[in-house]
């Protein structure tokens, strides 16, 4: 699976551009704020039908605007699939599948995987544990359809069942039949949740440990663990022993919305007590192990977009991963870096096909 | 906007309380009103005053009615002890299109939603009980959409109703699954009333 091509229309900060992308590696060059970024954004948007940085669609609209539209030809053997989402102000987002309406964006999530390393990528240690869950629920919502079915349901009921304690709380009418029904309703959404997520953890650690290891040296010790309400007490049960504080917070207070990831280092927190170099390493692993995973139960490689690695990276990490470019690990890929020449010589040495695009001020150099 | 006549403005203000009809609709709206006789206006004004002021609810089942029992629970050829509970007349409408069905309705008036501030208070959930007992229904069918407020209205509805000893059954999904009834088509919701399951959840 490949994109032929992009076009983009009042995006970010391209008033127009046309692209005819390679096979291969595809690579923009330019400098700091020339719109290289806003390029892997447009294919971000085609895969998620939202940006990877800033959730709010009217603020990718060219200076402010009141549309953008993102294009593209995705080829995969003898067919070929066009993908067009339009942006109106006031009208909101339409996504288009060969000229047909797709109304619910969750049925297209998965039909482009693609993973995606990036600066940014570094939150997924440093922030809250919703950073981490957002990464475990794109992973398998990319190939599971019911997944994300179920989590979109299960924050339904999540929202209903809130407003509902609060209700209590302030007008009083305490409805237990009611509660119930949303409990049942929290379990057995949550209950899937949980095991999917487990699941997924358990399969992907070891292909995560081997590209540490591969990457960083055999020493160290790296872990990564599933945190959950769930894991010790069966949720029904969880439910019933919170209710009394649920209702006087006005809040459901375990359940799945609160679930993390616990990255280690030989038994102490990733945040704290990895170096910088290990925080890098350690990102890098997990990501490659996402492509794989990805690659695997997709029967497809990933689109892989790394964004601007050169400066984030240090010589070894940067060598491992266009070794594995080297040697056709990936499918086609998608670089920004500031410098051509670097990007040129990292190509030649691996042996890499590189289609180069150089690019100035939201404009395509020749 | 601004307007060359206050009564203009008026009507534009009233019609534009219409859902999805904004100010430019509205005043589209006015300007064809104004091409037409009055007569064709006043009749059309009269329908709805009369509409309003008319209308009537079923005591039984709560849909509209143009007397105190409507024209279903009156009909003695329909079986009072089996009632399919649905939504809203939109409903009724559709399942009644498809002649498949023999027994009576309880219109509940909306979904249970406590985000948009409606309870079990809010429909007719009290009533259904109450009819239940009163007629000694036998069977209750359950017609709500495939969504998320539609599962849990069925879910509470089975809780209040299961006690009561009555058996409860709910249309086969799977044909309008996230979709609202109204828009499965006749024939597919002709036979998963008729194909009608035991409702568990
Ligand atoms: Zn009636």
């Amino acid at each position: 699976m490949h994109l032929e091509s992009l076009y983009i229309q009042q995006f970010k900060n391209y008033e127009s551009l046309q692209i005819q992308f390679a096979q291969g590696l595809n690579c923009f060059t330019g400098r700091n704020g020339a719109g290289k970024t806003n390029i892997l954004d447009a294919i971000h948007y085609l895969s998620f039908t939202k940006s990877y940085f800033n959730s709010v669609d009217q603020f990718q609209a060219f200076l402010g605007g009141h549309y953008f539209v993102v294009e593209s030809v995705c080829a995969q053997g003898n067919i070929q699939e066009s993908i067009r989402i339009v942006f109106q102000k006031g009208i909101g987002k339409t996504l288009l599948v060969n000229g047909n309406d797709v109304p619910k964006f969750s049925a297209h999530i998965g039909a482009i995987p693609l993973v995606m390393i990036a600066p940014g990528d570094i939150a997924l240690i440093q922030e809250t544990a919703e950073e981490r869950r957002k990464f475990i629920d794109q992973v398998i919502s990319q190939f599971d359809k019911v997944y994300l079915n179920t989590l979109i349901n299960y924050n339904k009921v999540l929202d209903q069942r809130n407003k509902l304690l609060k209700d209590f709380k302030l007008q009083g009418g305490f409805n237990r039949a009611l509660l119930q029904t949303y409990n049942e309703q929290l379990v057995q959404t949550g209950n899937y949740i949980f095991t999917k997520r487990a699941a997924f953890i358990e399969k992907i650690l070891p292909v995560f440990l081997s590209h540490y290891q591969w990457i960083s040296g055999p020493d160290e010790r790296v872990g990564i663990s599933y945190e959950s309400d769930l894991a010790k007490t069966p949720f029904d049960r969880l439910l019933d022993q919170t209710e009394s504080a649920d209702l006087d917070l006005m809040r459901t207070t375990r359940g799945v919305h609160r679930d993390d990831l616990i990255f280690t280092l030989a038994h102490n927190p990733m945040k704290k007590f990895g170096s910088q170099g290990q925080q890098k390493s350690f990102l890098i692993a997990l990501k490659l192990a996402q492509f794989d995973f990805l690659s695997e139960v997709k029967g497809k490689k990933p689109l892989l977009l790394l964004d601007d690695i050169f400066e984030k990276l240090d010589q070894v990490r940067l060598s491992r991963l266009f070794a594995m470019m080297g040697e056709g690990k990936f499918g086609q890929v998608f670089l920004t870096d500031t410098q051509q020449e670097r990007v040129k010589a990292m190509c030649a040495s691996n042996a890499i096909e590189a289609k180069f695009f150089e690019i100035e001020n939201g404009q395509l150099l020749r | 906007m601004n307007f060359p006549s206050s009564l203009i403005e008026d009507a534009v203000n009233e019609l534009s309380k219409f859902p999805g009809i904004g100010k430019k609709s509205a005043l589209r709206m006015v300007l064809f009103l104004l091409k037409q006789d009055i007569p064709m206006v006043t009749k059309m004004g009269e329908s709805i005053i009369k509409l309003r002021k008319k209308i009537q609810f079923c005591e039984r089942c709560h849909n509209v009615s143009d007397n105190r029992v409507c024209n279903i629970c009156a009909n003695p050829k329909r079986d009072p002890q089996i009632v399919c509970v649905v939504e809203d007349l939109r409903d009724v409408m559709a399942i009644e299109n498809t002649h498949q069905f023999n027994g009576n309705y309880h219109v509940l008036g909306g979904l249970i939603n406590p985000i948009q501030g409606i309870g079990p208070n809010q429909l007719k959930v009290d009533s259904l009980i109450e009819r239940i007992k009163l007629f000694e229904i036998k069977e209750v069918i359950l017609a709500l959409s495939a969504t998320m407020e539609g599962d849990t209205t069925a879910f509470y509805l089975s809780k209040k109703i299961t006690p009561l000893g009555v058996s409860i059954s709910a249309i086969s999904r799977g044909i309008a699954v996230g979709g609202e009834l109204e828009y499965a088509d006749e024939i597919t919701l002709g036979r998963s009333i008729a194909n009608r399951i035991p409702y568990r959840n």
